[in-house]
C-alpha cells in the first residue's frame, strides 16, 4: 500500500484530475495551499515520480508532471466507481446522498456566504 | 415431523413478535424526529436490536426446557401437561398452530428481500475492495483514479473511506480536511457495520425500515458535527455543497428528493446542538443482558407463555 506524507498529498492534489503541469505550475497551484521552494515541490515530485504515483515527460526541454494511473488503471476504476454509484445509497455511506438541484445549490452557497460575511470570515 | 412443528411454531411466534414490536414502536418516530441527531441514532439502534433481541429471546426461551428435554439433560414435563398447547420437540405439537404458521410464512415472504440485501452487501464489499486497491491511501482517505463523484465509505471489517482524486483535487484545503474528519468520524463509529445490520434488519421486517433511515440521516449529522469539531460549521456547509455540486448529475438532479443536503447545511447555519452522552449501545448491551438473565431464570415461564399464545391459536386443544 502506497501512503503519501502531508505533502506529498498536497502536491497529489495538485495534480490529480488536472493537464500536466511544469514544477513552477505545481508550485502555483499550490500557492497559499502549501508555499514551498521551487525545489522542495521538485524533490517531491521527483519521489512521488519513483512511487509511479506520477508520470513526467520532456516538453520543450522541460519535464511536465501529470497524475500516473492514467491508463488501465483509471478505466478500471471508472467501471468499478460507477458499479458502486450504480447500486444506490442501500448499505452505502455516502458524504451526500443525492445532489440536489443547481439553483438549490446556489441558494445555499449564497447563504454560507452570507454568514461568512456576517462573522468576518473568508470566503 | 414434532420437533420440525415445535421449532417452526417457537420460530413462527418470534418472528411474528418482531413485526408486532416493530409495528408498535412507529408512533415514537414522530416525536423521536425532533430530537438531536445524538438521542435520534441511538434510539433507532435501540428499537431495531431491541426488536430482534426480544424475538431471539423468546424463540430460545421457549426452546430451552423443550430441547434439554429432548436431549435427557432435563425433565421431560410432557407428563405435566394438562391439555393446553404443547410445545415439545419429541411429542409435538402436531403442527405449528395457525400463530407459528403466520410467523413463518411473514418470515418465507422477507427471506427472499433479506437475501438480496446480503447480496447486495457483499457487492459492496467486493466493489470497495477493487476501488481501494487502485487507490492510494492520503490522509485517511483512499483516493481513487477517476472523474466519478465519489466519495463514501465501504467495508465491513474495515471500512474504508474512497474518494476520487478528481474530486480531492477540486477541494479546497480545509473542506478537504472537513471531508477527512467527516469520513473519519464514520469509520470511528463502525458506521458501515451498523447500516448493513440495519439494511438486513429492515429486509426482514419492513417497519423498522424507518428507523433505518432515520439513523442514516442522524449518522450524517453526527459525522458532520465531528467534522465542525475538527474545521468549523460553515467549512462543513461549504465542503457539503461543493461535494454536491461535484455529484449532480447534468439533467438528472434537477427536481430531485435531496431534502438531505439542503437540510444538513441548514442545520450547519444554526447552533451546535448540545453534547449529550451517548447511551445506545450502553442501553442496548443492558437489555442484551436483562434478556439473557431472563433466558436463565425464566425460560421455563417464557416456555409456558408460549404454549398459552399457542393455545389461544388453538382453542380447541391439541
Amino acid at each position: 500500500m502506497t501512503t503519501l506524507g502531508s505533502l506529498e498529498q498536497q502536491v497529489m492534489a495538485a495534480v490529480w484530475g488536472q493537464p500536466p503541469a511544469t514544477v513552477r505550475e505545481v508550485c502555483g497551484r499550490l500557492q497559499g495551499v502549501a508555499d514551498r521552494a521551487y525545489t522542495t515541490i521538485l524533490t517531491t515530485l521527483d519521489r512521488l515520480h519513483r512511487k509511479g504515483l506520477v508520470e513526467r515527460a520532456k516538453v520543450n526541454g522541460a519535464w511536465v508532471y501529470s497524475a500516473a494511473a492514467e491508463g488501465r488503471a483509471r478505466t478500471e476504476a471508472d467501471a468499478l466507481a460507477a458499479a458502486l454509484l450504480a447500486h444506490g445509497p442501500t448499505g452505502l455511506l455516502a458524504l451526500v446522498e443525492q445532489s440536489p438541484d443547481e439553483a438549490t445549490l446556489d441558494q445555499l452557497a449564497a447563504l454560507i456566504a452570507a454568514r461568512r460575511g456576517a462573522t468576518g470570515g473568508t470566503p | 415431523m414434532s420437533a420440525l412443528g415445535a421449532l417452526g411454531g417457537a420460530l413462527g411466534l418470534g418472528i411474528g413478535l418482531c413485526w408486532l414490536l416493530a409495528g408498535a414502536a412507529a408512533p415514537a418516530l414522530g416525536p423521536i424526529r425532533k430530537a438531536g441527531p445524538g438521542p435520534r441514532a441511538d434510539l433507532a439502534v435501540w428499537v431495531n436490536g431491541g426488536v430482534l433481541l426480544v424475538g431471539i429471546t423468546v424463540v430460545v426461551g421457549a426452546l430451552i426446557a423443550p430441547g434439554l428435554g429432548a436431549l435427557g439433560l432435563g425433565v421431560d414435563h410432557c407428563d405435566v401437561h394438562d391439555g393446553h398447547a404443547h410445545l415439545c420437540l419429541r411429542h409435538g405439537p402436531a403442527g405449528p398452530g395457525w400463530i407459528g404458521g403466520f410467523g413463518l410464512a411473514l418470515l418465507a415472504a422477507r427471506l427472499p428481500a433479506a437475501m438480496a440485501a446480503l447480496r447486495d452487501q457483499l457487492r459492496l464489499e467486493r466493489l470497495g475492495r477493487g476501488l481501494a486497491a487502485l487507490g492510494v491511501e492520503s490522509g485517511g482517505l483512499r483516493v481513487v483514479p477517476t472523474d466519478a463523484p465519489l466519495c463514501h465509505t465501504v467495508g465491513l471489517l474495515r471500512p474504508t473511506t474512497l474518494i476520487s482524486g478528481t474530486l480531492l483535487a477540486g477541494l479546497a484545503p480545509a473542506a478537504a480536511t472537513a471531508v477527512r474528519a467527516h469520513e473519519a468520524a464514520h469509520r470511528r463509529a463502525h458506521d458501515t457495520r451498523v447500516a448493513a445490520a440495519l439494511e438486513l434488519a429492515a429486509a426482514l421486517f419492513p417497519p423498522l425500515a424507518p428507523w433505518r433511515r432515520l439513523w442514516a440521516a442522524a449518522a450524517e449529522e453526527l459525522a458532520d458535527e465531528a467534522a465542525a469539531r475538527a474545521t468549523d460549521r460553515l467549512t462543513v456547509a461549504a465542503a457539503l455543497v461543493q461535494v454536491a455540486a461535484a455529484g449532480r448529475p447534468p439533467a438528472l438532479g434537477l427536481g430531485a428528493a435531496s431534502g438531505g443536503v439542503e437540510a444538513r447545511v441548514l442545520r450547519l447555519l444554526g447552533p451546535a446542538p448540545a453534547a449529550r452522552p451517548r447511551w445506545g449501545p450502553v442501553a442496548l448491551a443492558g437489555l442484551a443482558l436483562t434478556l439473557l438473565a431472563a433466558l436463565g431464570g425464566a425460560h421455563h415461564e417464557l416456555h409456558h407463555a408460549a404454549e398459552t399464545i399457542f393455545s389461544l391459536g388453538a382453542p380447541g386443544g391439541w
